[in-house]
């Protein structure tokens, strides 16, 4: 198998698998993390948390704050794609610098 | 894996901050020493942190119904060794715990813990027998990435069970349950993540192949393709 078309089955296999729960699941369970919280709370009924997040945003603001995080991410590796492709692309392939000489 | 602000006891918030602070020096230094040796290495540990704040940032929904997210750690830790992401969780993690309460600065500590110390010395470990099994190496990365991302999970689930002992069946009775609320959710989420991380490393192994085998990946022609 060419190593374009493992990588396309790759990136699709990616996808479904995002995008099949989007998709078919109707009512969803929220985070774990929250799931565990309430684990917590039917654990230890008295446990009092004794220290609060001290900015808590509010929904808008925690998504673009997410993606943030993501964009500055995204954009590390898409320098790194960039600076690699364009530094490949100066330099010719070997047989090409071979025959030069 | 993100323990909410103040779900921990203050003697264990304080045991874990202990041990992370630990693992992040230490993991400093690894970088540091790495960096002095080899410059040109900086790029690639920048993609190993980068790779990492994009998966963690990602809240993605299971087949189970719930939502969680992939962690992104077992790539640093094929390329850099286990230590080098404990500083890169942290970074995360600091994150995520002052400006999304996501997690928090009680709870940093054992989060630290669980993202950026036991899930790469899995993803590590794992990587390791691949390669002793002479496995393929994207199955070997695969099983590195996705592995981590679980026992990060384990971790968490771990850790409050610690705290939380079941008042009946004890520290395993609330392993379970603890278990229960992370496993299965998380399964879809790490094989998706080891196929992610298989993308990038093919990526890597193409254009970034001399800084590979200075890390000590010796490619052979069959497995420079994937």
């Amino acid at each position: 198998m060419s190593g374009a078309l493992k990588n396309s089955l790759l990136w699709g296999t990616v996808v479904l698998l995002t995008f099949i729960p989007l998709l078919t699941i109707k009512a969803p369970g929220g985070g774990t993390d929250n799931q565990a919280q309430g684990v917590i709370e039917k654990l230890a009924p008295d446990y009092q948390p004794w220290f609060e997040s001290l900015f808590t945003p509010d929904g808008a603001s925690e998504s673009l704050l997410f993606a943030l995080q993501a964009a500055l991410g995204a954009g590390v590796i898409g320098y790194y794609v960039g600076s690699v492709r364009k530094k490949r692309a100066a330099t010719p392939p070997a047989n090409v610098r071979n025959r030069a000489h | 894996m993100h323990i909410m602000e103040g779900f921990l006891p203050a003697t264990h918030a304080v045991t874990w901050g202990a041990v992370a602070v630990v693992c992040v020096g230490v993991g400093l230094r690894s970088i540091n020493k790495a960096v002095k040796k080899q410059p040109e290495l900086k790029m690639l540990i920048g993609v190993a942190a980068a790779f990492t704040f994009i998966l963690s940032a990602l809240k993605l929904p299971s087949l189970t119904g719930s939502s969680s997210h992939p962690t992104g750690t077992g790539l640093g830790a094929i390329l850099f060794g286990p230590l080098a992401m404990a500083p890169i969780a942290a970074i995360v993690l600091l994150f995520q715990a002052i400006l999304l309460a996501h997690g928090g600065l009680t709870t940093l500590g054992a989060n630290i813990f669980s993202l950026g110390v036991v899930g790469p010395l899995v993803g590590y470990g794992t990587y390791r027998l691949g390669k002793k099994l002479a496995l393929p190496l994207s199955l070997t990365v695969f099983a590195a990435a996705s592995l981590a991302d679980l026992a990060t999970y384990g971790t968490t689930a771990l850790q409050l069970a610690l705290a939380f002992p079941d008042p009946l069946g004890g520290i395993s009775a609330s392993l379970f349950k603890f278990l229960g609320v992370f496993a299965v959710t998380q399964i879809p989420l790490a094989l998706g993540e080891g196929f992610l991380t298989v993308l990038i490393f093919n990526f890597m192994q193409k254009y970034s192949g001399g800084e590979l085998a200075q890390l000590g990946f010796h490619l052979t022609r069959s497995e420079g393709r994937l």
